[in-house]
């Protein structure tokens, strides 16, 4: 192999010609050039093979097996996701969790990144400004920091509890109360609403005026031509972020990490999937354990997006289906 | 210029033909890379070693423990220790993580598995090094020693002695004008001056925190207390509870009570604290707290007012929870272990024999992890405590002339039991469950986690 283009190499090159796969002069040149395109690629493909294909293998081999870091795996079948179906209540109570806080949050999320999306999709000035202002949670609303200061807004003290004192309602602790705490993680994703909201912007950006303009001279007022012309049109971007927004809100775990200090409390009012997860692999070391937690829900998640697939014939209209 | 130079140049620029960058030369250049921190090293002498230490605590803790390592490495010319130190949320996890991937700590604090650690040869042995002579425990408290054994063997030396405590509010006592307790309290004492206490301050101002405090002794230890002083153990020798729902149901009615009382809080607060720093006895919603007396000065620095180290009440003489054993004894949670795997075994244990027998050690450290193990050490820093740590240095004395001797080490599991113990409290204080409910599920997850 040569590291120079090399007459023969720059010969080699595919030539702006219709017959240039036919003109390529010789098989070793090829293999050349395809060895270029791998080794340009080897970072991903190393990166792909040992930090995400092999651990994800081997998890499939841990999940039959006890492990617990410290001493050898052991094989025992199908034990694991026996026991996560048939003995384990606390599991059960973790899938509850995470069903709610992900069909309370993505619904809520989403229609309040439309709302937004709609409002600054007006024409006022500095708008440019309130895009900014309204995407900055999203970027800090993953964060650890957000998570404590979350604990003190609606802690006991906090400013949540205090604004509703003003109306008379019982001072009391959102975080630490196991009927309210959830919602305070729910209210925190949903403040999260910056990307699909930019996602909603561009969306509504590519609703021809025509129709709106259509529909004014027919008399239709603004809540009919919601309902009857951008819902429709903006179905596809919808169908996206719904997808997203499942699949991320399946595997939140730094808001409940930290909000709950790392336990899922107050009694287990919080423990999404993903902290039961870490909690069975890194608090109690049962690595096979946590392992076949991960592939349950892998499974959960490629069903219920296969789902969200299938039903999107009947309610996703593309543009050209019009055809 | 000469002639002849021209002439090696034009040599080398037909030697190293354009692009055609030879494996050799590639070679030859990789070597020489590869060659330079050696060479460095070389420069360096041949004693250049490399350690890491690990340990959890709070910022009081760390500079101490900084300054220390400081001074240990100005007598070892040659080594540097790095230092891997924070809270104590997750440190278990990411220790664990690097004993499995074969990069944990040389020296290092185990918090929750060291049974575990210890079942699967990660952790030295340091009988051997005892024996020697390398590793001096001449001046510490031998019954101490012996309690810490697992399988009569020491893995491990206290880098402090400690115990579950109860800090009191001396100011909130004095205003309430209710008597401070003495050492030799019992269940009933605590009852009923935590009862006085609330009666005699306002509404949201409560006797005691509850058992199950989240960042405090928690309320599996303190049960193990009450257990022992009937005589009993947690758990038997090979890892089953040893206890039965009759005592379970005694323990969780004498907290209920309480609370339903009024004179601890009430669960939405107690499930409020995320550390001590923010523990009813800092923020002033309660004038007993139950955590570990190694945290006395971190926690006085933090409190309002002077605060007070107490033993945990018996069961001697008591109505509730009666016993007639001392069952609280010195615990095993600051303590300092060495990697069995490390290269540098030697260095280590001196490191352990240096903290332990040190008097320039001990002077910077003081009491920042407990009551030193050495009498004699314990006996030089003592002019230079502060209040707090000279009444957990009485506290101490005290628990160790009173303790029952037997300790049946924890199961691997036994922080998974302890989670579900905190669970069960809260299960009765949130009203989710009632106390016989509870208890029959405590037996059953038990069964499953021990399994």
């Amino acid at each position: 192999m040569t590291l120079s283009p090399t007459p023969t190499s720059i010969e080699a090159l595919p030539q702006p010609t219709t017959s240039s796969v036919k003109a390529r002069p010789r098989g070793r040149n090829i293999l050349s050039d395809n060895a270029w395109g791998y080794l340009f690629l080897a970072p991903w493909i190393i990166g792909m093979v040992f930090f995400m294909a092999g651990p994800t293998l081997v998890s499939f081999y841990l999940s039959f097996t006890s492990f617990n870091l410290l001493e050898p795996p052991e094989w025992i079948a199908a034990k694991n996701y026996v026991r996560l179906f048939t003995q384990d209540g606390r599991y059960l109570n973790a899938l509850r969790v995470t069903f709610t806080y992900v069909a309370l949050a993505v619904p809520l999320n989403l229609a309040f990144a439309l709302a937004l999306a709609m409002v600054l999709n007006a024409k006022i000035k500095g708008l440019g400004i309130y895009r900014a202002t309204y995407y900055i949670p999203s970027l800090l609303g993953g964060s650890v920091a957000i998570a404590i200061l979350w604990r003190q807004v609606f802690g006991f003290d906090g400013i949540v509890s205090q604004a509703l004192a003003v109306f008379g309602i019982e001072g009391s602790s959102w975080v630490s109360s196991p009927s309210q705490a959830l919602w305070t993680l729910i209210i925190l994703h949903v403040w999260q609403f910056g990307s699909p909201m930019i996602i909603f912007l561009a969306g509504l950006k590519q609703i021809p005026v025509e129709l709106y303009e259509a529909a004014s001279v027919d008399g239709a007022g603004p809540w009919r031509k919601f309902w009857m012309i951008t819902v429709p049109m903006l179905t596809p971007v919808i169908f996206f972020n719904l997808i997203l927004q499942i699949i991320n809100s399946f595997q939140a775990f730094t808001p409940a990490f930290i909000v709950s200090g790392g336990s899922g409390g107050p009694l287990d009012s919080t423990l999404f999937y993903t902290l039961y997860l870490y909690l069975q692999g890194f608090a109690n070391f049962r690595m096979g354990y946590a392992s076949a937690m991960a592939w349950v829900l892998l499974v959960i998640i490629g069903v219920l997006t296969a789902l969200a697939f299938l039903s999107s014939r009947y309610w996703v209209h593309y543009d050209d289906s019009a055809k | 210029m000469s002639a002849g130079l021209c002439a090696s140049e034009e040599t080398i620029v037909t030697k190293i033909e354009p692009g055609t960058l030879s494996r050799r030369t590639l070679l030859m250049g990789a070597t020489a890379l590869a060659g330079l921190p050696l060479l460095s090293s070389l420069a360096h002498g041949q004693d250049k070693i490399d350690m890491r230490i690990a340990w959890w605590g709070s910022d009081d803790r760390h500079q101490k423990t900084l300054k220390m390592i400081d001074l240990f490495e100005a007598e070892h010319p040659g080594l540097t220790m790095e230092s891997q130190y924070g809270g104590l949320i997750g440190y278990q996890d990411k220790l664990s993580t690097e004993f499995a991937g074969g990069n944990a700590p040389d020296i290092m604090q185990v918090s929750d598995s060291r049974e575990a650690l210890i079942k699967s040869g990660r952790l030295l042995e340091l009988d051997e090094y005892i024996n020697s002579g390398e590793l001096d425990l001449s001046d510490a408290n031998k019954s101490v020693l012996e309690t810490l054994k697992v399988d009569g063997k020491l893995y491990s030396i206290p880098w402090g002695l400690a115990s579950g405590c109860y800090f009191i509010d001396t100011k909130v006592f004095a205003d309430s004008k209710v008597e401070e307790p003495g050492l030799d309290w019992n269940w009933d004492g605590f009852a009923e001056k935590a009862k006085a206490i609330a009666d005699a301050t306002p509404d949201g101002v409560y006797g005691s925190a509850d058992i199950w405090a989240p960042a405090g002794t928690r309320s599996f230890y303190p049960f193990e207390f009450f257990l022992r002083g009937r005589g009993k153990t947690a758990y038997t020798p090979d890892g089953k509870l040893n206890f039965t729902a009759d005592e379970l149901t005694e323990w969780f009615t004498f907290w209920d009570e309480l609370r339903k009382a009024g004179v601890v809080p009430p669960a939405e607060i107690t499930a409020l604290e995320t550390g001590f720093e923010t523990s009813p006895i800092v923020t002033g919603r309660a004038a007993m707290y139950p955590i570990n007396s190694s945290i006395a000065s971190s926690l006085q620095a933090l409190a309002p007012n002077p605060l007070k180290v107490l033993s945990f009440p018996s069961g001697i003489g008591s109505t509730a929870l009666s016993g007639d054993k001392y069952g609280a004894f010195i615990n095993s949670s600051m303590q300092v272990y060495v990697n069995a795997a490390s290269e540098h075994k030697d260095v280590a244990i001196q490191f352990l024999n240096f903290v332990t027998n040190s008097p320039d050690a001990a002077k910077i450290h003081l009491m920042a992890r407990g009551v030193p193990l050495s009498s004699k050490i314990a006996a030089l820093v003592s002019p230079d405590v502060s209040p707090i740590e000279q009444s957990m240095v009485d506290m101490i004395q005290y628990v160790q002339e009173h303790a029952v001797p037997e300790v049946v080490s924890w199961p691997v599991q036994g922080g998974q039991i302890q989670d579900l113990m905190q669970r069960s409290h809260q299960e009765i204080a949130f009203g989710q469950s009632d106390i016989a409910g509870t208890v029959s599920k405590f037996f059953d997850e038990a069964e499953f986690i021990l399994e």
